[in-house]
């Protein structure tokens, strides 16, 4: 009746489990062999009394969680996707990770696993992010990569995205994606072609096992990893609120140096990392400040000229009055004192010439970094 | 005995002739009508009894038919009530048949022999053509919308001693001559929001379909209900089919009796579909669509409304009219009218400006959707309402008038009427290659629009229109200016949710 499976295949089973929290699966496997846990849960014996806060949407017993749960096709459906799956004994397994007491008990990785040897930053902020926000994660993916440091993320919308597409600008790809749920089960559905642009040029890595759903809770703990995976975590944008602030908190705790992009006060996006430097975070201003921060000097970057056709009259006085926030046409015919034909006459020029973009009826600058289009 | 009345009912919003047959003849006392009467119809046969027998007039206690012909179609309503009892007493031998010869009967019996007023009179009265239409008391300036020839009738007895020329037709009361409506507010009350008074300008000069976005409180709802007075007033024949359609609808007409202004409808968004294109099972009625036809069609909260109304819309918007068809009868409806749309960007209201919304990304996709597609390409102008500024709350110098507004729209409007269309909105792609074609910087800046995926072909055209307008209203004649292309982008902004993918 049992199957012969491999030690990874049993940790794998007891991951799909709902009842075995991180902190749980950890205790348990510390203590003894997967597969001996395996065969316990299936009779419903209770292993990890007391560890852990029972506060998940568990609605069936262990012993019937693990009946819904096959070992040998979960194994299967790894090895068909090609995920590998880590242990915190496998020399694969990543030093930051295994240096953790908290790390993850089991890994499932996708991708080029060398990754995790170089230099590695963090780049998270809020999902709900700004044009300028997104730009300057793009840029700052984008010259990190260029500096062999490989860019960690979560892959979510806004900036964790942006971040990532700019990483993947440079060949070979240096992004490292970090999910909360299963490598198969893409998430947001927007980010399916970067997240399989990720697992093909990059590392995707995940603590569960394929097939399990994003569920909210899983997404702190998923922050944990990157907060210790990477050396420096950088706060783009992040609201009052947001999820990047706890990352940030768990790179505090883990002694890593925590980067904070400054925002305008006007900007509802910025408000968690002006937070963050108010209560004592560095702010960095420039890749470059980034780049000093972390040990790297700026002469490797090459230079990129920005391609834009200079704008001149008119277009320069407008770009003036763009100081962070976004403007509707009537905010710019009342500080330009135009007329509305003239002022949309302008607008449009800048916009075909890539210095403004437009969402909605509102007007943005357009961050420098997002002009360039030096995909390889 | 037989007699014949002549009479109209009421399908859609037209009047059809209807011949009352009515033959008395010996036999048990009995009241049939045939002719395919529904059930309010059915019922004048108890009404028409009471009110012959409470105004002193005699039954006959014999058998007594009534068909209404022509005896295929549906007749509806209780217009027929009058025709009827007259016919009863030219059939019964009390009245003489020449006496009837000349007029049409509508109007409803009371069970005291009042003649009640009822919806539909302008089409009923249209119905009964070179004949002279009796019509109830205060009915007057509806029939007179329509034809000189008219009397009106308070009661039974009071008609029928006329018709035996006992008594001469009763003076009608005065109609009130043309007086000017109403507005709903002046446009000099709008403070600040330039754009969003061109957009409205612009949509009644060159009756482009204007969908305002923004946040709560922000002015969407002023400036859609100042719209309507923009627009010039409406032609003789556009007066009668707004008349027409109201009248059926039963609803009240102005004291002129005629609709010379341009309809201003604002359905609140729990509307069914039925009261949006018209139809209903009782009595084909006109909808919304219709009402606001030759004006405008006002939807607050759009994103509100069933996806299945707003896709109703598109087909009346596409054609002009609304075909609706049931079992029992098809209609079709005018519906030529301006939609102007107003929405929140996202359901906290906030989401106009970026990063300060606080929806969570599916809740403001679920939000959209309603609005997504084919219904907002329909929108040649999308702006972007914002808050006043204070400045602008507070000023109190007043900007400028409706009146004077509407100048300058009754003369881009007839530009277009030279270009042999009733507004620029009308264009079409032949029409556009005559009248607008693009300078080639204006040329450069759809090129680009086109290429970031801003504009469908079908986009072009509507800027194109948009464009048209702008330039008309500036005076600048020949090829669109690259002021007008750039303008006409601007007014037409991506609707698709704010929280894009990296």
């Amino acid at each position: 009746m049992s199957p012969q499976l491999p030690v990874e295949a049993w940790a794998t089973a007891l991951a799909a489990l709902p009842h075995f929290t991180p902190l749980r699966l950890l205790a348990v496997l510390n203590r003894m062999p997967p597969e001996d846990a395996w065969r316990a849960a299936e009779r419903g014996v209770e292993l990890v009394a007391g560890i852990g806060r029972n506060k998940l949407p568990v609605t069936h017993s262990l012993q019937e969680q693990a009946r819904r749960v096959d070992p040998e096709r979960l194994w299967d459906r790894c090895m068909q996707l090609g995920i590998r799956v880590l242990l915190r004994n496998d020399p694969a397994y990543p030093a930051a990770l295994a240096a953790d007491p908290f790390g993850p008990a089991v890994l499932f990785c996708l991708g080029s696993l060398d990754l995790v040897s170089h230099r590695t930053v963090a780049i998270v902020g809020t999902r709900r992010a700004t044009a300028s926000g997104r730009g300057i994660a793009t840029e700052f993916g984008e010259v990190l990569a260029r500096h062999d440091v490989a860019v960690v993320s979560g892959l979510a919308l806004g900036i964790d995205g942006a971040a990532h597409r700019g990483a993947l600008r440079v060949s070979p790809g240096r992004a490292i994606g970090v999910v909360g749920c299963g490598l198969d089960v893409v998430y947001p559905k927007a980010h399916n072609d970067l997240w399989w642009q990720v697992a093909e040029r990059g590392l995707l890595m995940s603590e569960v096992p394929p097939g399990i759903a994003p569920l909210p809770y899983r997404f702190p703990a998923r922050n944990r990893i990157i907060a210790t995976l990477a050396e420096a975590v950088v706060v783009v944008e992040s609201r009052e609120r947001g999820g990047s602030l706890l990352t940030a908190d768990e790179a505090l705790a883990r002694q890593r140096l925590v980067l904070v992009v400054p925002g305008s006060i006007r900007n509802p996006a910025a408000v968690g990392t002006n937070m963050l430097i108010a209560e004592g975070a560095t702010a960095v201003t420039s890749i470059e400040d980034v780049l000093a921060m972390i040990g790297l000097d700026t002469l490797a970057l090459p230079s990129v000229r920005d391609p834009r056709p200079r704008p001149s009259g008119m277009g320069v006085e407008l770009l003036g009055h763009f100081d962070g926030a976004a403007r509707s046409l009537d905010e710019l015919v009342a500080l330009t004192k135009c007329s509305l034909a003239e002022v949309a006459l302008v607008v449009g020029h800048l916009e075909m010439a890539g210095w403004l973009v437009r969402t909605g009826g509102l007007f943005e600058l357009v961050h420098p970094a997002s002009v360039r289009r030096a995909v390889p | 005995m037989f007699a014949a009345v002549s009479s109209a009912t009421v399908l859609g919003a037209h009047g059809q002739p209807v011949t009352v047959e009515v033959h008395v003849s010996t036999g048990l006392p009995a009241f049939a009508i045939v002719g395919l009467p529904d059930e309010a119809c059915r019922e004048s046969r108890d009404r028409v009894r009471a009110a012959l027998l409470s105004s002193s007039l005699p039954w006959p206690q014999k058998r007594i038919t009534v068909n209404l012909a022509p005896s295929m179609q549906r007749k509806g309503g209780s217009s027929l009530d009058l025709a009827i009892a007259l016919g009863v007493l030219v059939a019964s031998g009390e009245l003489p048949q020449a006496a009837l010869a000349e007029f049409g009967f509508v109007g409803e019996l009371g069970l005291d022999g009042t003649v009640r007023r009822l919806p539909g009179i302008v089409p009923l009265v249209g119905a009964l053509r070179e004949l002279t239409a009796v019509v109830p008391r205060g009915c007057e300036a509806e029939a007179n919308a329509v034809t000189p020839a008219w009397r009106s009738a308070r009661d039974l007895a009071e008609l029928v001693a006329v018709l035996r020329k006992q008594l001469p037709w009763p003076d009608p009361p005065a109609i009130a001559c043309r007086v000017p409506v109403a507005s709903r507010g002046d446009m000099s009350e709008v403070r600040g929001q330039g754009l969003a008074r061109l957009a409205v300008e612009l949509a009644a000069a060159g009756g482009h379909h204007l969908l305002l976005v923004g946040s709560p409180g922000c002015g969407k709802t002023m400036l859609a209900e100042r719209l309507s007075g923009l627009l010039p007033d409406l032609d003789q024949a556009e007066a009668l089919v707004a008349t027409m359609t109201h009248s059926a609808a039963g609803v009240t007409l102005p004291p002129s009796g005629l609709v010379t202004r341009p309809p201003f409808r604002a359905p609140h968004h729990t509307a069914s579909l039925v009261s949006m294109v018209g139809g209903g099972t009782a009595a084909m009625r006109p909808g919304e669509v219709s009402l606001a036809s030759g004006g405008v069609l006002f939807l607050d909260e759009m994103s509100e409304f069933p996806v299945s109304v707003l896709d109703g819309l598109r087909q009346p918007l596409e054609e002009g009219v609304v075909r609706v068809t049931r079992a029992r009868a098809s209609v079709e409806f005018p519906a030529q009218f301006l939609l102007v749309g107003a929405t929140n960007p996202c359901p906290c209201g906030l989401g106009a400006a970026p990063g300060a919304c606080r929806c969570e990304g599916a809740v403001r996709q679920r939000f959209l959707r309603r609005l997504s597609g084919p219904l907002l390409d329909r929108f040649d102008l999308r702006i972007h309402v914002t808050a006043v500024g204070s400045d602008d709350l507070l000023s109190s110098e007043p900007a400028e008038s409706s009146a004077s507004i509407a100048q300058r729209v009754q003369a881009v409007r007839t530009l277009a009427l030279q270009r042999g269309v009733p507004s620029n909105a009308r264009l079409s792609s032949s029409d556009l290659d005559r009248w607008a074609t693009l300078s080639p910087n204006a040329l450069a800046m759809v090129r680009h629009a086109i290429e970031i995926g801003r504009l469908s072909g079908r986009g072009v055209q509507r800027i194109r229109r948009v464009a048209r307008t702008i330039d008309d209203r500036m005076g600048v004649q020949g090829a669109l200016s690259e002021q007008a292309v750039a303008s006409a982008l601007a007014m037409r902004i991506d609707v698709a949710p704010l929280v894009s993918a990296a």
